[in-house]
């Protein structure tokens, strides 16, 4: 019976179908984007019947059809049309970019919102568009110039370093001389993640984050204000930084390669005196200054040892022209099932300095199933990576002596005598993170996500010194880890069109540890060997341990009505261990405002203004600090002393707790550092969204800022920490993007943004008393921390010019005695002449005056691509203006002690305006460095320059190859390129580059300048 | 359907909720914090024993590990520079300047001599006994109340201790006796701070026993009563009360509990000061790792080859100095003290080797005499530097009390000290009763006796005539202060109300 049914069956198909068909003619055609490319995988359905096709790679689709069928086609990204068969004609199709699924999206805090509907003061960045153009080891730094108020400064030229991020005004300050920098709290795919160590955990200097692939990234989001920023509560202060990976989408499976190589190339590098002007030099300071009896060492006086008779260009022998190379490949696809995305990435970026490097290797995964037809989602993301920062044992020193031999040279050969060693820098992280998101029903919606973070670092560093042949082996770890766990309920219903409400609650517990083991030994004979030896007297081990969580609930309400008036609120309570009881809980609650002006009567018909938008918020956010014990008031134990005597431990062979004497008692009333920040800004598009223009006006009241006031030391402690300073920053931010011309021609699109920020110190205790800070260098001050001065203010000895008779060297009426200079030195003529401020004549700390500003009035960023046709050229440049620096660099290298000949190179003094005898007209005084006190010293008025620069950062060339010239090689898209990096800095610092500058307005490039870099690049996707 | 799934989210959230209860309580684990550190008898031994080994090295000298107003990297011993530097005795045979400063009393110029003009380390150490004080009464956990009463009268005893050598060496100092006390203290007037030690030092006595159970050695190196009543006595001899000191220094000796001990033991008293003779030490040891190496003790600068690697010396008495003082052994070698005190080193063995002494102490040249009090192995090393620091002992009892009692115009009993340690040194006993001279012999005794023990400079100071032997400061100049050390600039830091002894504002 069943082989006869079957047999009918197979008739029936047979015979009938054909008749069937005959009714419909298998029709042709072709769908694609408003540029005329080739849709592929669009979807083509009957309406009304259940026949459906997909476009092929050439945009492509076959279907049998009835004239008057409905053809709807769609594609994600694009707005569904719908067609109806007449002729063949209609069945070509263009898909319009459906602009309000694709860019109007904005992801924000613990969800995401439509960008007409957002108030707060938010800037997107696609990665994509940037990592096609810019080649960087992080993604920080390619965001430099793109946002504005966001001031990115790559302030050190040697790979892996970490670039400085500031968003809207500095807004931290360190206990000490070091400058502390407001990190922005970094949110990656939701999830936080650790993206510094605190100073005492740190082991390695590489930069945390230079471990995300910049090619992982679909999207940086930086929330500036309160309202976007306060949903992360206590650490969002200074900005929150989401970032959003690359996910697969929907149509065929995407395989992507993208291959760069290229040459990192020499700038200008220090002036060095070399070989006879050198010994020139020296001879000369001997001559003019050294003391009865001493004479210069062998090296200068015996010019007939041919050890002594170089000229070595130690700079052009340790820098060199290095390599670059990187690579990319993902895999990507979606579908009803869900979503998949691995990449894989390397990146080898060797330094223009000997034995420096960085390199990084990822792995990225993230998959997610769909089920319950679509109501439940599970995601995982997998993320591994390596970086691996390679450094000179001996501090980028290239600074030897030009009549020392080179290690090439035959005198020395065999012999490695300089800087042996290495310094070997591996951060490895780990991160996993699930998230489960359920449609409990239509409108409400409950996700629970975990994430395990790991981080480790190590350092192995063995360097043996070439004098003493004593070696240093020294060996470190550091581990994090972070645990998060988040539940949120997203309910968002809808009451007719007018109305669009959207209510999150949420809690999440999160808890971060940090370990730290070191081991170092000092050997007196070189043993080569990348294992410490713990040999009895003179090695030393250390460990320690830190941990804290977070408790957190927090809430957010959206409202709109008609999309024209929009309002949120944000609130949420933060728990935190760090904190003594009273004070553990904080509040941190935002609101904002919104109005869709464009979308009034008064504008309807208007052809220039497409959209417009004011916006509005206040709301507080909060820092809390690295030290997670602080406030509990941590005891000390004591430590082995330098001779690893237990004299600070134990007495008698009893050992007990003491306070840390350096960060007071225990401390219930330390509390949170809290941000309040006002915000008014407008969204204006213009002629069809061919300009764009938002402006932003802020300001940011930081209250609290923790700092050690010293106390008496009557008291018996040094100092003590507390919610010491208010910081006011206050802020303009524009950002004006044009784009002129045709999809097909020439086209240009501009984007310029640029934002001020001025920074005071508004209140500190005591009475606004001043707050000297504590000098960890020992001879000099500390700087102040004052009210109505800018954090970081340079506090400065007044320079008055130079002594230049015996005559000009004030002298006490009272007393009959002389000025007395810093560090008790008696003036001499050639001598600086700082003025004696309060008239005591002794010139000492009280004799500072405010000086100088080292924080940026103006920062920003240029941005100009040219597309015509195939080409495309980009040209990025970033610019800061109205900053004070001090040029270090060249201060350190004047500055001359006793023991100067021989032990590093000289610059040539012939460069610079030194004072040598009566009646020269100098910047730096004399240069004896037999002097009681160095007269050069950073704290001097004179060298206050104009830190300000223009830089042409970088351009890249590119021309897309298209299916035409592919022929038949099996390639969707591919593209080749050249990037040229660091093109063109304008300044007029006399330093090497205004840009490496530490926070606090010194110069921090230590003699490892900014490469230049060319690259040449292909990309190709399958 | 719906409404139950509602209900389960919101119970999970609950149950989250109610589970994250101790999540914020987060406790360092390689530390403790203040609300951890008071818990138990173990926790009270820790925190005292702890405030002594800060006095230990306050007495060393603070380092830039202490506090960055200075730059030192490891202390110097700073009690010789309070104690004896100013002393007239001594010289710098390798011109060491700092030193030479020192001697000449030009303590402000020179930058690393600041440290020794700042106090922080004793009121540290007069902090951790606030503390201590403050805290233990309410430890009850493995705490007797025996120990507790015990512990407590050590840590007043301490405190007073930490303000009265302060005082001897800053002249006005402030008092701290409140825990946490970070209100601006100024300086109080001396006798007051002698007031307060004598009265603090009583009631500390009355909690003290007269040893402990174990070695001298360690008995020595806390409070006791007996180092309580001294103290309590030197306060009074400050105040000029001799009656007082008298008596309280006769209970000391009433109790038998130390003796003189003979000279063959000096090295047992001046090495490691497990003797009988101790009252009050500053604990070393080697074998228990509380040693101190190149810096630290002020045992580098007096020693030389044999005994360290150092082939001159930085500190010594010179030798017509040396005949000066010991009259006795300037006529016929009878004061045993100076071959126990001093040694020539054969200068002419190379440095690499271990140099022999020779058998007559002062056969060395003036200025090649090493002082040889305290001594360390012999292995030409700085390592293992363990003599104790001396504080009080049983000779200075005996001569402080015959001053008293002098001061007393009581000679007999005056003589009677005095005498016995005459005695043991090997002199004839001294027998005018003239009271000046009797009082001046017995401030002679002291400065035989004691000399290099850190209390010549006090007893000058204390009778305002530091000027006779000091020729760099004058009468009119110590009786402006010139005696004391000058207070730190860090002092002045966030205290209006401290004020620079008179004489170092016009010497600076």
């Amino acid at each position: 019976m069943k082989t006869v049914i079957k047999r009918l069956g197979f008739f029936f198909a047979v015979v009938l179908f054909p008749v069937l068909a005959w009714s419909q003619e298998l029709q042709t055609g072709t769908v694609h984007d408003p540029q005329g490319t080739p849709i592929a995988g669009a979807t083509i359905k009957v309406k009304g019947t259940s026949q459906a096709t997909l476009t092929d790679e050439t945009g492509t689709y076959r279907l049998r059809l009835n004239a008057g069928d409905v053809l709807v086609y769609s594609f994600v990204g694009y707005k569904a049309r719908e067609v109806t068969f007449n002729n063949k004609a209609d069945l070509n199709v263009r898909l319009e970019q459906d602009s309000q699924l694709l860019d109007d999206v904005v992801v924000v805090g613990y969800g995401s919102q439509k960008k007409q509907e957002v108030t707060g003061s938010v800037a997107t960045v696609e990665m994509e568009q940037l990592t096609e153009v810019q080649a960087a080891e992080s993604f920080e730094s390619m965001l430099q110039g793109r946002v504005a108020g966001v001031n990115i400064q790559l302030n050190s030229g040697e790979p892996g370093a970490t670039p400085t991020i500031i968003i809207r005004g500095l807004a931290a300050v360190s206990r000490d001389d070091a400058s502390a920098v407001s990190e922005p709290l970094y949110v990656v795919d939701g999830v936080p993640i650790i993206s510094r160590s605190s100073d005492e955990f740190a082991i390695t200097s590489t930069n945390v984050l230079a471990d995300l692939n910049p090619s992982d990234i679909e999207e940086v989001v930086v929330l500036k204000d309160a309202s976007a920023a306060a949903i992360y509560g206590s650490r969002a202060a200074n900005g929150v930084i989401l970032i959003t990976t690359r996910k697969g989408k929907r149509g065929k499976p995407q395989i992507d390669f993208n291959v760069r190589n290229g040459v990192n190339m020499v700038p200008q590098l220090r002036d060095v005196a070399g070989g006879v002007k050198e010994r020139e030099q020296v001879l000369r300071l001997y001559e003019l200054y050294a003391p009865y009896g001493v004479s210069a060492p062998g090296m200068y006086t015996d010019v007939t040892n041919p050890f002594y008779s170089n000229s070595s260009d130690w700079q052009g022998y340790l820098y060199d022209t290095s390599l670059t190379q990187d690579y990319n490949g993902s895999i990507r696809g979606a579908g009803d099932f869900g979503q998949y995305s691995v990449s894989l990435g390397y990146m080898d970026n060797e330094g223009i300095l000997f034995n420096t490097g960085f390199k990084r290797y990822s792995a990225m995964t993230n998959t997610s199933f769909n089920a319950l037809n679509g109501r439940l989602v599970i995601n995982n993301t997998l993320a591994l990576s390596r970086t691996d920062q390679s450094r000179t044992p001996d501090a980028l020193s290239s600074n030897f002596s030009s009549l020392l031999p080179l290690p090439n040279s035959p005198l020395v050969k065999g012999a490695d005598v300089y800087g042996i060693g290495y310094n070997a820098n591996v951060n490895d992280r780990i991160r996993f993170s699930p998230d489960i998101t359920l449609k409990i029903w239509n409108d409400l919606t409950y996700k629970v996500s975990l994430s395990l973070e790991y981080t480790r670092s190590m350092q192995d560093l063995y360097s043996e010194s070439r004098r003493t042949l004593r070696a240093t082996n020294s060996s470190g770890v550091g581990e994090n880890a972070n645990l998060l766990f988040q539940n949120t309920l997203t309910y968002a219903p809808k009451f007719g069109d007018d109305h669009s409400i959207s209510l999150l609650v949420g809690q999440s517990a999160e808890k971060i540890e940090s370990k730290i083991t070191k081991v170092n030994s000092v050997a007196a004979a070189p043993t080569l060997s990348h294992s410490v030896n713990w040999s009895g007297n003179n090695s030393i081990g250390s460990s320690d341990y830190t941990a804290s969580t977070l408790l957190s609930y927090f809430s957010r309400l959206d409202y709109a009505y008609k999309q024209k008036y929009l309002f949120g609120a944000s609130l949420r309570a933060d728990g935190s261990s760090k904190f003594g009881q009273a004070n553990r809980w904080g509040i941190f609650p935002a609101v904002s405002a919104g109005w869709n002006f464009s979308d009034e009567a008064l504008f309807a018909g208007s052809d220039w203004l497409e959209s417009g938008k004011l916006r509005g918020s206040y709301g507080v956010s909060g820092t809390t600090w690295d030290n997670n014990y602080l406030a509990l008031g941590v005891m000390d134990g004591g430590s082995l002393d330098q001779y690893s005597s237990l004299l600070e431990i134990s007495y008698g062979g009893i050992s007990g707790f003491t306070p840390t004497w350096y960060d007071g008692f225990k401390n219930e009333d330390l509390t949170w550092v809290k941000s309040q920040m006002a915000n008014i800004g407008m969204d204006l598009s213009l002629f069809n969204g061919k300009v764009g223009f938002i402006v932003d006006a802020y300001e940011k009241l930081t209250k609290g800022l923790l700092l050690t006031t010293a106390l008496p030391t009557t008291s018996g402690y040094n100092e003590v920490y507390r919610n010491a300073a208010d910081v006011l920053n206050r802020g303009l931010e524009f950002t004006i993007n044009t784009s002129v011309g045709r999809q097909s021609g020439l086209r240009w699109d501009m984007g310029l943004n640029f934002a001020y920020n001025q920074n005071r110190v508004v209140a500190l205790p005591d009475g606004n008393a001043d707050i000297i800070k504590t000098s960890t260098s020992g001879q000099d001050f500390g700087s102040i921390v004052r009210v109505g001065t800018p954090l970081n203010g340079f506090f400065f000895y007044e320079s008055q010019g130079i002594y230049q008779t015996e005559q000009e060297i004030p002298v006490n009426p009272n007393t009959g005695k002389r000025l007395v200079s810093l560090q008790n030195k008696k003036l001499a003529v050639g001598d600086r002449n700082f003025k004696d401020q309060n008239g005591d004549y002794i010139i000492d700390v009280q004799d500072r005056i405010y000086a100088g500003d080292p924080n940026p009035e103006w920062t920003g960023g240029w941005t100009n691509d040219f597309t015509y046709k195939n080409f495309s050229l980009s040209v990025i440049s970033a610019f800061m203006i109205g900053r004070d620096v001090v040029n270090s660099d060249v201060l350190g290298r004047l500055n001359l002690g006793k023991e100067f000949a021989g032990s590093g190179a000289l610059p040539n003094f012939d460069n610079y305006a030194i004072w040598e005898k009566s009646g020269d007209v100098a910047t730096y005084p004399t240069l004896n460095p037999w002097n009681d006190a160095s007269q050069i010293i950073n704290y001097d008025s004179e060298y206050i320059e104009d830190g300000s620069y223009f830089k042409i950062k970088t351009a890249t060339l590119s021309y897309r190859l298209d299916k035409k010239l592919l022929g038949r090689i099996p390639i969707d898209k591919a593209r080749v390129y050249c990037t040229v990096d660091n093109i063109a800095t304008f300044s007029r610092y006399s330093g090497p580059d205004a840009e490496l500058m530490t926070v606090g307005g010194f110069d921090n490039s230590s003699g490892y300048p900014m490469r230049r870099m060319v690259l040449f690049g292909i990309s190709f996707g399958l | 359907m719906k409404r139950r799934q509602l209900i389960v989210c919101l119970a999970v959230l609950v149950v989250i909720t109610g589970s994250c209860r101790n999540w914020l309580d987060e406790l360092p684990l390689n530390t403790v914090t203040e609300d951890q550190a008071w818990q138990n008898g173990s926790d009270a031994e820790g925190a005292v024993a702890i405030a002594f080994a800060i006095f230990r090295r306050a007495l060393a000298g603070l380092t830039k590990d202490d506090t960055p107003a200075t730059t030192r990297n490891g202390a110097w011993g700073d009690h010789f520079f309070w104690g004896d530097a100013r002393s007239g005795d001594w010289i710098t045979p390798n011109n060491d300047g700092d030193w030479q400063a020192s001697f000449e009393n030009r303590l402000i110029q020179r930058t690393e001599l600041e440290p020794l003009t700042n106090w922080r380390l004793f009121y540290r150490t007069i902090e951790q006994c606030n503390l201590a004080l403050e805290e233990l009464p309410a430890i009850t956990e493995n705490f007797s109340e025996e120990r507790k009463t015990q512990l407590l009268a050590e840590a007043r005893f301490l405190r007073a201790m930490a303000h009265f050598y302060a005082a001897r060496v800053w002249g006005d100092i402030p008092i701290n006796l409140t825990a946490r006390n970070v209100e601006p203290l100024g300086r109080e007037p001396l006798d007051a701070v002698m007031r307060m030690v004598v009265e603090e030092a009583a009631t500390a006595a009355e909690g003290l026993p007269w040893q402990y159970e174990g070695p001298r050695k360690t008995v020595m190196s806390r409070g006791t009563k007996g180092a309580a009543l001294v103290l309590k006595a030197h306060a009074h001899m400050w105040l000029e009360e001799y009656e007082d000191a008298s008596a309280v220094l006769q209970q000391v000796i009433d109790s038998k509990v130390f003796r003189l001990v003979t000279v063959d033991e000096f090295r047992a008293l001046f090495d490691t000061g497990d003797s009988d003779e101790t009252i009050f030490h500053l604990y070393y040891d080697e074998s228990k790792g509380e040693y101190s190496d190149y810096y630290g003790h002020i045992m580098t600068y007096y020693l030389s080859n044999p005994y360290t690697p150092r082939t001159n010396l930085t500190l010594a008495v010179p030798r017509q100095r040396i005949l000066q003082i010991y009259p006795d052994y300037a006529r016929d070698r009878s004061d045993k003290r100076v071959a126990a005190f001093f040694e020539s080193v054969d200068f002419s063995v190379s440095g690499t080797e271990l140099r022999p002494i020779h058998a007559d102490p002062l056969q060395n040249g003036e200025r090649e005499i090493m002082f040889a009090k305290f001594r360390k192995p012999k292995d030409l090393s700085y390592s293992r530097m363990d003599a104790p620091v001396p504080v009080f002992r049983y000779a200075d009892v005996l001569l402080l009390k015959a001053e008293a009692d002098a001061r007393l115009n009581r000679i007999p009993e005056a003589l009677a000290n005095l005498n016995a340690v005459r005695q043991r040194a090997g002199l004839g006993t001294y027998d005018r009763i003239d009271q000046p001279l009797v009082i001046e012999e017995v401030l002679e005794e002291r400065r035989r006796e004691l000399i290099g023990e850190y209390y010549r400079v006090y007893d000058l100071v204390r009778l305002g005539r530091l000027h006779e032997f000091n020729p760099d400061i004058s009468e009119r100049d110590e009786r402006i202060g010139a005696g004391f050390v000058p207070v730190s600039r860090e002092a002045f830091a966030n205290n209006p109300n401290m004020t620079q002894t008179e004489y170092w504002q016009f010497n600076q």
